[in-house]
């Protein structure tokens, strides 16, 4: 026979005090698991969703001059003299601390190009990367893939009355339109979309770029540590957050966050309290058990083992039934929440803190009780021998 | 030397004002092998007697012996080991852990020792048996009090 053999048998003979901790503890732990697991999730769709949205940092190069506009975006220098962006710079983003937040890069170059004697503006993308930023065009036929072939916005297929298939002469070459893009209100609809080579070939544009649009995910880091990163990853540009979008988002996520935050803090307050009471009416109870133990010579200590043995018992069964119970009411909240298209990832890190917080807090609600039995005289303890 | 020693022991309970002298200048010495009976009136400080002869009140002066260690002088921790290692209790009440059986009440003080499980169970089974009670170890609640009282005596050391 150990101590802990005691533990064990004081628990099965005080059932309704033991599962009244667990649930107490449960309850606390499930409902921190609970908004943190949805916080998770959210910020995991909102980053989802940022993906989808396209790009939130867009690299221009850096000029006083007069620019044009696209997009809602200032280009600097698009126009005439400008200065552009070096096309082999982009590896220097290999090397940002947040790499990993690089989601997709995608260069452009910017160019006016003359169309049956009417000037239009070509656009050379990378197509992968671009068809990946705007994920919200709607295109007829395909994709351009490579080679002098033409995606045509909107407004240009009704200019030149375009279809499917036909070819447009451009500075001595024929391109051929593959994919017509369907109205998108949107400065796209002014443009010759083309693969990057071809455009900076026929803009006498090699190896140069006119911006960068980039996808960043910025659910775990602040986009203005992107931006200054990037900054100095590529100088003489000027790297700016679209940070309407991005921010908003971070502030709505930032605000749930602390919320969350806010309510497991004050569960976990309630939680220990629920402990602290309990354990103290339980040694009251136990004053003339404890005498007995300190009579036949149990140390302090023994008796201090006693009792923190059973609060972590019963915290880390609170505790592990309660991540349970967290993650079945995440699973069951889930499909409420973002038109159920958030979903649920196990995190191994909740599940070993909620079990090891739960402990702590039984461990630390607990040892005032504990330190009060330990220091019960037995004389005191036991008052008629 | 006397088994037992106690020089000019003195015990008071102050509560306030009132002071209730229930030991005073008892000197006692007893030999090794002498079964003693204490006899006196309702307050005469018989349970007092006790409680200091076991390691659990301290005089409020004079020195208790036992076996050539001056008990009281002893840290709390010290005296805790004492009681465990040298004293046995028969309480007025019998004082079981109702949650355990009686095979684990006499192993009870054995709990905090470094044998091993086999050895505890080995000890404490003999010494019910001693006590006539060996057919009644996994008993809980249903021992009559004289068998709590045996359950008591042969408790392990």
């Amino acid at each position: 026979m150990r101590l802990e053999h005691i533990v064990f048998h004081n628990l099965r003979r005080r059932k309704g005090r033991a599962i009244f901790l667990v649930v107490g503890l449960l309850i606390g732990v499930a409902t921190v698991v609970t908004l943190l697991s949805l916080t998770d999730a959210l910020g995991r769709r909102a980053q989802h969703e940022m993906e989808n949205f396209g790009a939130n940092i867009i690299i221009t190069p850096r000029s006083d001059e007069l620019t044009l506009n696209y997009g809602g975006v200032q280009l600097g220098g698009v126009n005439l003299v400008s200065r552009e962006i070096e096309q082999a710079s982009l590896v220097n983003i290999d090397d940002i601390p947040n790499r990993r937040n690089v989601a997709t890069i995608g260069p452009k170059v910017l160019g006016a190009v003359e169309v049956d004697g009417q000037r239009v503006m070509m656009m050379g993308v990378d197509p992968r990367a671009e068809f990946k930023l705007k994920r919200w065009w709607s295109i007829a036929g395909r994709k351009i893939e490579k080679g002098r072939e033409l995606l045509v916005g909107d407004a240009v297929v009704k200019r030149f009355d375009l279809t499917m298939g036909d070819t447009l002469q451009i500075d001595g070459h024929d391109y051929t339109v593959v994919g017509l893009l369907a109205k998108t209100g949107s400065q796209d609809d002014q443009l010759l979309i083309t693969p990057l080579p071809v455009a900076q070939s026929v803009l006498g544009k090699e190896g140069r770029l006119s911006m960068v649009e980039i996808a960043a995910l910025c659910h775990d880091c602040p986009v203005d540590d992107m931006v200054n990163q990037l900054q100095t990853a590529l100088p003489g540009t000027a790297v700016q957050a679209v940070q309407q979008v991005v921010k908003t988002r971070m502030h709505a996520l930032g605000q749930f966050r602390l919320f969350a935050w806010g309510v497991a803090v004050t569960v976990v307050i309630i939680g220990a309290l629920l402990v602290f009471v309990t354990m103290m009416g339980a040694i009251s109870e136990r004053t003339r058990e404890i005498g007995i133990f300190r009579a036949i010579g149990y140390r302090r200590r023994h008796v201090l083992h006693l009792v923190l043995v059973e609060a972590a018992v019963v915290s880390a069964l609170g505790g592990v039934l309660g991540y349970l119970t967290g993650v079945s009411a995440t699973l069951a909240a889930l499909p409420l929440l973002e038109g159920g298209n958030a979903s649920w990832q196990w995190n191994p890190g909740l599940a070993i803190v909620s079990v090891v917080a739960a402990i702590l807090v039984g461990l630390i609600a607990s040892l005032q009780p504990a330190l009060r039995a330990s220091r019960l005289e037995p004389s005191e303890a036991l008052r008629a021998l | 030397m006397s088994l037992i020693c106690l020089d000019n022991v003195a015990k008071n309970y102050v509560n306030g004002a009132d002071c209730v002298i229930a030991l005073k200048e008892l000197c006692l010495n007893v030999e090794e092998g002498t079964f003693l009976g204490v006899m006196g009136p309702s307050g005469s400080g018989k349970s007092t007697l006790l409680s200091v002869l076991g390691g659990l009140t301290g005089p409020s002066s004079g020195t208790v012996n036992i076996d050539g260690i001056d008990v009281y002088g002893l840290s709390l921790e010290k005296q805790a080991d004492f009681r465990r290692e040298y004293l046995g209790f028969i309480f007025q009440s019998h004082n079981l852990i109702p949650y355990l059986n009686a095979l684990e009440n006499v192993m009870l003080p054995l709990a905090v020792s470094k044998l091993s499980a086999d050895e505890k169970r080995q000890r404490a089974t003999n010494m019910l048996g001693r006590v006539g009670l060996p057919d009644r170890m996994f008993i809980f609640r249903n021992n009559s009090l004289a068998e709590n009282r045996n359950a008591w005596l042969s408790q392990e050391r």
